[in-house]
């Protein structure tokens, strides 16, 4: 096959959507300005409108407010960060997604990496390496609704956008307006008017409607895991694993969802995938940053289950190599920490938190970790207490900071009128939970 | 359908990337590179391609000779070996363009070829638009 000349067909509307956008790529690589300048100049973008960012992610961030650019051309990730972080952003300063466009650009072409920008609702993922042609025509193909401005798109992209903004009333009466448009894609709809009472707590509606979306064209991938997620809500565990199914059969799995899965085959206790996942982590060859961090939560949680559970040794293994790949995530740490808290070994445990890299150690999540861990050991108890105190001063005491630092307050004999503020402090602070408090005085 | 789990129906061929292997030869500094994951392509076409790796690979109008190989046959090839395998796809060129990224450890450079197979360096093309074209058919939904 020869490369296809490059010759995309820019049409008048083309040329009047780009016209007067801007277009901010977050790409530093100097060779492939030429073609993305090139191919967004044919598109109707003026040169001066085309910016090209070198800098940290701080100052992406800085810029995207001050350019408000209609386009932005992201990395998958961006050093530490992730491009989810520019689409969210770019979506609070640019709500209307119809006269706007999020891509990400990528060395990883694997589907399932791709998959996130599906879960997502980005406009495309360009996968290096690229051609000219193939660059163009993703987003051509991809903005083709936005472009041809079609009446039902850019009304669905209202109530969207209403969705976002918690108006849900209007959103789902304009949503039922959607039906009577000559264009209307009748999936679409009823998965809007699901998404409405998804969001409102009216799950008994929201499956309704998806189940409508879902006759109208099956294996529709939104309405289906907006129905995934109606089902977690209400803890119908088995319909969940079994839409779920579904939804794995018909699509690439989304690394993201990893940690998701894993907790549903646990309480469905299909202990097969919980085996599973474990080797897969292992044949997995490409580890992307992206999907690492979700490998390890992953392999957390089972070994969290095959250690209290089925098999603890291979639990234990698991549990170890998900803090290899955790590369300090504190929500990983945590869940690793309480497993072998929970089982009394000490030692492992903070040997797992102390390997967290420096710059956490003084993050309040970091605090909550290390006040658990210190508080499990009669040596550490003082200053277990100490950093109970400082969460609780810094604003970070939970129900659980709370009830800890009363009852090493108590273990340490101190003052009775000082427990008795530190009571009072706790009613105060979660009034909810006051009546438990209290019982500590009587 | 019903009888199965979530582990007879995750597909571990999803996770898995089109990539080549690179083996550079600088003719001109009279160097060899080869990188697994350091070096990417970042862009193809007819008669060129845009690589990144690290910034002494080679400069501005340097003669290199690049070899290619699947990531599919890491397995049974040694990697040092990689460019005297059969299914390797040999490219003579040049280095026209070369600016350094942000962190100056790296670098991408514009390398057109001067002595390569047409059909042989359009089968890579197509490889890597058909993966494409499936991650738009998944979009596309």
């Amino acid at each position: 096959m020869i490369e296809p000349k490059y010759d995309l067909q820019i049409t008048p509307e083309t040329h009047s959507f780009f016209e007067y956008k801007k277009v901010l790529v977050l790409d530093p690589n100097k060779n492939l300005r030429s073609t993305l300048k090139k191919i967004f100049f044919d598109f109707g973008v003026g040169l001066s409108n085309i910016e090209f960012f070198e800098g940290t992610f701080d100052e992406a961030v800085e810029r995207m407010h001050e350019e408000q650019p209609e386009i932005v051309v992201s990395p998958l990730s961006f050093g530490e960060q992730s491009a989810l972080e520019f689409f969210e952003l770019h979506n609070q300063i640019l709500p209307d997604r119809m006269t706007s466009a999020f891509f990400i650009i990528s060395s990883n072409n694997s589907l399932s990496t791709a998959s996130i920008a599906l879960d997502h609702d980005i406009d495309g993922y360009v996968s290096e390496p690229f051609t000219k042609v193939g660059i163009g025509s993703i987003i051509l193909n991809s903005l083709g609704p936005k472009i041809s401005n079609s009446p039902f798109e850019r009304e669905k992209e209202k109530v969207k956008t209403l969705v976002k903004q918690k108006n849900y009333a209007e959103a789902q009466e304009q949503a039922e307006q959607l039906f009577s448009m000559k264009d209307a894609k009748l999936e679409e709809v009823f998965y809007l008017l699901g998404l409405c009472a998804l969001q409102q707590r009216n799950f008994k509606e929201a499956l309704e409607y998806l189940d409508q979306a879902l006759q109208t064209k099956p294996g529709h991938y939104k309405s289906l895991r907006a129905k995934a997620e109606a089902l977690i809500k209400t803890s119908r565990w088995k319909e969940t694993y079994e839409v779920n199914k579904k939804i794995i059969e018909l699509y690439p799995l989304n690394p993201e969802r990893i940690p998701e899965l894993i907790k549903i085959s646990v309480i469905n206790k299909k202990y097969d995938d919980i085996f599973f996942f474990y080797d897969f982590f292992h044949k997995l060859e490409e580890r992307s940053p992206v999907i690492q961090k979700h490998i390890a939560a992953g392999l957390a949680l089972c070994g969290k289950f095959l250690f209290e559970n089925e098999n603890p040794e291979k639990g234990l293994e698991a549990l170890n190599a998900s803090a290899r790949f955790s590369d300090g995530a504190l929500e990983i740490t945590r869940t690793i920490v309480m497993t072998l808290l929970n089982h009394e070994m000490f030692a492992r445990a903070r040997e797992i938190l102390y390997d967290t890299p420096v710059e956490l150690e003084s993050s309040p999540d970091f605090k909550l970790i290390e006040f658990e861990l210190l508080s499990r050991s009669t040596e550490h108890v003082k200053e277990a207490l100490a950093i109970g105190l400082g969460l609780i001063q810094s604003d970070h005491g939970t129900f659980r900071v709370f009830d800890l630092v009363i009852k090493l307050s108590v273990q340490l004999k101190r003052k009775p009128n000082v427990i008795e503020d530190l009571i009072n402090d706790a009613c105060l602070k979660l009034p909810d939970d006051a009546e438990t408090f209290r019982q500590y005085i009587k | 359908m019903k009888s199965k789990n979530f582990s007879q129906l995750i597909r571990l061929s999803d996770f898995a990337q089109i990539r080549h292997i690179i083996y550079l030869r600088n003719e001109t500094s009279q160097t060899n590179f080869i990188h697994d994951k350091q070096v990417s392509l970042r862009e193809i076409g007819a008669n060129y391609m845009i690589m990144e790796g690290p910034s002494e690979c080679c400069q501005h109008g340097h003669q290199v000779t690049l070899t290619l190989v699947p990531n599919s046959l890491i397995k049974s090839v040694k990697i040092p070996n990689i460019h005297m395998n059969e299914e390797a796809i040999k490219l003579v060129a040049r280095v026209e363009q070369y600016s350094l990224l942000l962190d100056k450890k790296r670098a991408t450079w514009t390398i057109r070829f001067t002595q390569y197979n047409i059909k042989e360096w359009n089968d890579i093309i197509e490889t890597y638009q058909n993966q494409q074209d499936k991650i738009n058919d998944l979009l596309s939904e």
